[in-house]
């Protein structure tokens, strides 16, 4: 059957629509709760994915239905497809709000904290500068890039995409990436030393 | 001493977060996974492009989806799914549901898709299970805006093991409390109680444990529906 024509009789209450959509796609959205959650560094247990995939039904449903019926099947876009996306959404969203902001102590992927880095190699800086100040210096030398330099730098190392990544998102080649991502660290690297900070690349 | 700069940038954006300024307006999900799978045209995927790279909130979700659609399945429960289903027939999502477990005036809090209202501060399911709050003493009340309006359903525990029900009703916005709603207990299908509220609230009193729905209606229709479940 045609995905929007399915759709439409889920809006059009009927029972049987709406069962048939909870079996085919309750599974991959319990999945992509819990997948989308571990890729984020958060582990939650069945109560909780079961609650928000609960909400995320409700969401789907309330007012008519009104969310459910923004699936347009635009450019051929799949009805599988669309709630993957508002999954990730839905959870990235619930997690920005429950988040605690990191520490300075907080132990990071490496296994390192910021007070252990900047003690153990940036002698030079720690001396004249607090942390803070550290990260005020360098959103000031950041805030200098060009603007599709700036948002490259926040694409790599904010959201930390890979090269195949940010290839899709600046529909770009890869050479021309690396160039870029070359010349924006070069101008870095030159504004930061300017201020007092040796940063090799 | 080599890679010092991007280990710092990482440190850097961890706690300050993004450096761009969010622009208005934002693609909708069918146009972020359209565009992750390129099936947008020529001049509709630049304008998705040109977004992305100032959008952080953006970017994060697209490339959530994008490394998340390999992994592990998990099969739900098929009493959860059974419960999914359920959703449809509560009508707009006007279904408020409270589990609770009742032992020695002690409730323990087992479900609610409603919020509990604790001083000031209305906390949903979530945010109790992180704070490690489920037991009340004596009473608890939940809170759920349903439509228009906001239903609260505070529930005491009697002395004889028994529990008081109470049901009240305000509008979402003004907070004012709504009179002339009837408000029935039913239990497998019979009516056993059912009241107006006439002044503030209609409480049912000495309720035994066991399953109960809740329906608020107006003159002109059905509001909400409830459904209480305590447990020994």
């Amino acid at each position: 059957m045609d995905e929007l024509e399915f759709v439409r009789r889920i809006s059009c209450r009927d029972k049987n629509a709406w069962s048939q959509f909870v079996d085919r796609y309750s599974r991959l959205i319990y999945s992509y709760i819990f997948r989308t959650s571990r890729s984020i560094g958060v582990v939650f247990t069945p109560e909780d994915a079961q609650d928000l995939c609960h909400e995320l039904f409700l969401l789907l449903a309330e007012n008519d239905f009104a969310k459910l019926k923004t699936f347009k099947a635009r450019n051929e876009c799949r009805l599988a497809t669309w709630l993957r996306q508002v999954t990730v959404n839905y959870v990235i969203s619930y997690l920005r709000k429950t988040k605690p902001l990191l520490s300075l102590d907080e132990e990071n992927s490496t296994g390192s904290s910021l007070h252990e880095f900047l003690q153990s190699n940036l002698k030079s800086a720690r001396q004249n500068l607090a942390d803070d100040e550290l990260f005020l210096e360098l959103k000031d030398c950041m805030l200098k890039l060009d603007p599709d330099e700036l948002r490259l730098m926040e694409l790599a190392y904010y959201q930390q995409a890979t090269s195949r990544e940010l290839e899709l998102i600046f529909r770009l080649k890869r050479s021309a990436l690396d160039m870029r991502k070359s010349r924006a660290t070069a101008k870095l690297r030159d504004c930061m030393q300017g201020k007092g900070f040796m940063l090799d690349l | 001493m080599a890679g010092k700069l991007p280990k710092l940038l990482k440190m850097f954006y961890k706690k300050n977060g993004s450096c761009l300024k969010m622009p208005q307006g934002h693609p909708d999900e069918e146009i972020l996974a359209c565009f992750a799978q390129n099936l947008l045209s020529g001049p509709e995927s630049l304008e998705v492009s040109s977004h992305l790279q100032s959008c952080s909130f953006c970017a994060e979700a697209l490339l959530t989806q994008i490394r998340v659609v390999r992994g592990k399945n998990y099969n739900l429960p098929p009493e959860f799914r059974a419960k999914l289903k359920l959703i449809a027939d509560s009508e707009n999502g006007r279904l408020f549901e409270i589990i609770l477990k009742n032992a020695e005036k002690i409730f323990e809090l087992i479900y609610t898709n409603g919020q509990v209202l604790m001083g000031q501060e209305m906390i949903p399911m979530q945010g109790l299970r992180s704070r490690n709050i489920r037991d009340f003493k004596d009473s608890v009340l939940i809170v759920k805006d349903i439509n228009n309006i906001r239903v609260e359903v505070k529930i005491d525990s009697c002395s004889c093991g028994c529990f008081n029900v109470t049901v009240s009703v305000r509008n979402k916005k003004t907070l004012k409390l709504l009179k002339d709603c009837r408000v029935s207990l039913i239990q497998s299908g019979a009516e056993l109680e059912s009241y107006v509220i006439d002044k503030t609230a209609v409480t049912f009193e000495r309720v035994l444990l066991g399953k109960y729905s809740l329906e608020v209606s107006s003159q002109d229709s059905g509001l909400a529906d409830i459904s209480v479940d305590i447990k020994s």
